[in-house]
């Protein structure tokens, strides 16, 4: 498949307008793979890229001063990795890394906040497909902390 | 149709005990008259001189004189059922309430979704479906455990995983470096699930609040409320609905549950108990 096709076949642009997969096109959408083991963002780098993952798992996590990294939770196929690129100061905030071999689309992000400013139309959808995805991964985030199966208190 | 109940307590020996977690254990427990049971029902189970508790029951209906309880110690009663042994005999009474929809679900894509504990009384779900997977079309089985080490039944999820027809996911909430598979809550699995919505049959059981989110993210798939089922658990007492203890709403859950499409029970769940 062509990086187009498998953009549209993706569950990020699921149900998408196809000018929304044709705007997300022209910010040049680049497949790349990440062996097991090997970082794909480092906190405090550059957020410089929109990443949807295609295929693999992606451990989200943070270094710990002394110990191992601490998992937070792990993205798979469909998912989004990496929004930090869409707010200033653009930087990463966590770490995340290939549990197994990774392929996934990237897009440029300066590219894509341009295409934003330029078309709020394709801004306003694109901003809120991501909103589905960090709603979803917040919600997540708030069950895990409230240890559904742990003891009843 | 589901076995008749004997509402009368008779005891029975405790032919198998398994230690499944640190404080989950499953008991097997003889009925010579193999009575069977429908999966998603329950017995009383009444440890002699401390209590009663509703147990739903975890094993292979194909099995019907050996009947599984896997029961997490959480209480007196628990506690006294989990240090049962071979040999020992315990109280019983059951089997009772309406269970799974495994035959409505026949014919059509089934997806199970467990959480903790909840997979206890899905497990005779898969059981089932695996007897007859003939039957049934496209199967997932979604698993969600605190930690590695809190998963039940992890031999046969193992062996669940390597079947062809199958597709089985398990996730925990927290992990450390040696857990090669998926971290989150359950819930962050199922967009991934490959289903025909209109063909397909859901059935979620784990705490009330997780099982609101996952029937969210199954209706996001385009299962429709009515084609979800939930096992609640309520104090039950009697489990005849007489004695009100699991009443809610218009529904006995001992006598009408304790599994419902969620379409009936979504309005009462999340209410706070007084």
């Amino acid at each position: 498949m062509s990086d187009e096709e498998v953009l549209r076949s993706h569950r990020f642009t699921k149900g998408a307008e196809p000018e929304f997969v044709t705007h997300l096109i022209t910010c040049g959408p680049v497949e790349r793979t990440w062996e097991a083991g090997r970082p794909i963002l480092a906190a405090g780098d550059t957020a410089d890229r929109l990443h949807l993952i295609v295929e693999g798992d992606v451990a989200i996590g943070l270094q710990a001063p002394g110990g191992p990294p601490a998992v937070l939770q792990t993205l798979g196929p469909g998912d989004v990795l990496g929004w930090s690129w869409l707010m200033p100061p653009y930087r990463w905030a966590f770490d995340a890394t290939a549990v197994t071999a990774v392929r996934a689309i990237t897009l440029d992000a300066t590219r894509l906040r341009a295409a934003m400013a330029e078309d709020p139309v394709f801004g306003h959808a694109l901003l809120a497909r991501l909103l589905i995805a960090i709603t979803d991964r917040l919600q997540a985030t708030r069950l895990q902390l409230l240890d559904l199966y742990g003891p009843r208190r | 149709m589901a076995p008749v109940a004997d509402v009368g307590i008779t005891t029975r020996e405790v032919i198998g005990f398994t230690r499944e977690t640190a404080d989950s254990i499953t008991l097997t427990i003889e009925d010579p008259e193999a009575r069977g049971f429908t999966p998603g029902q329950f017995y009383m189970l009444y440890s002699f001189g401390v209590g009663e508790s509703a147990i739903s029951i975890s094993g292979d209906p194909a099995r019907p004189r050996a009947i599984e309880h896997t029961i997490r110690s959480v209480g007196m009663v628990t506690a006294a059922l989990s240090a049962l042994r071979p040999g020992d005999r315990v109280g019983v009474r059951g089997p009772f309430g309406i269970g799974w929809p495994v035959d409505v679900a026949t014919g059509g894509d089934v997806i199970v979704v467990a959480g903790g504990i909840g997979l206890a009384p899905l497990r005779p779900v898969v059981s089932h479906v695996i007897g007859a997977r003939h039957r049934f079309g496209h199967v997932s089985v979604v698993v969600g455990a605190r930690a590695p080490s809190e998963l039940l039944f992890r031999d046969e999820i193992h062996e669940w995983r390597g079947r062809f027809d199958l597709d089985v996911r398990v996730t925990v909430d927290s992990a450390d470096a040696s857990w090669m598979g998926p971290i989150g809550v359950v819930t962050r699995l199922i967009p991934g699930v490959e289903v025909d919505p209109a063909k397909t049959i859901a059935m979620v059981c784990g705490p009330e609040v997780m099982m609101r989110f996952a029937a969210a993210e199954l209706e996001r798939l385009g299962v429709s409320p009515d084609r979800i089922f939930v096992s609640l658990e309520r104090n039950m007492q009697c489990a005849a609905g007489v004695c009100g203890h699991c009443q809610m709403g218009p529904f006995f859950v001992c006598k009408d549950g304790p599994v419902f499409p969620y379409s009936q029970v979504a309005p009462y769940m999340g209410v706070r108990e007084t």
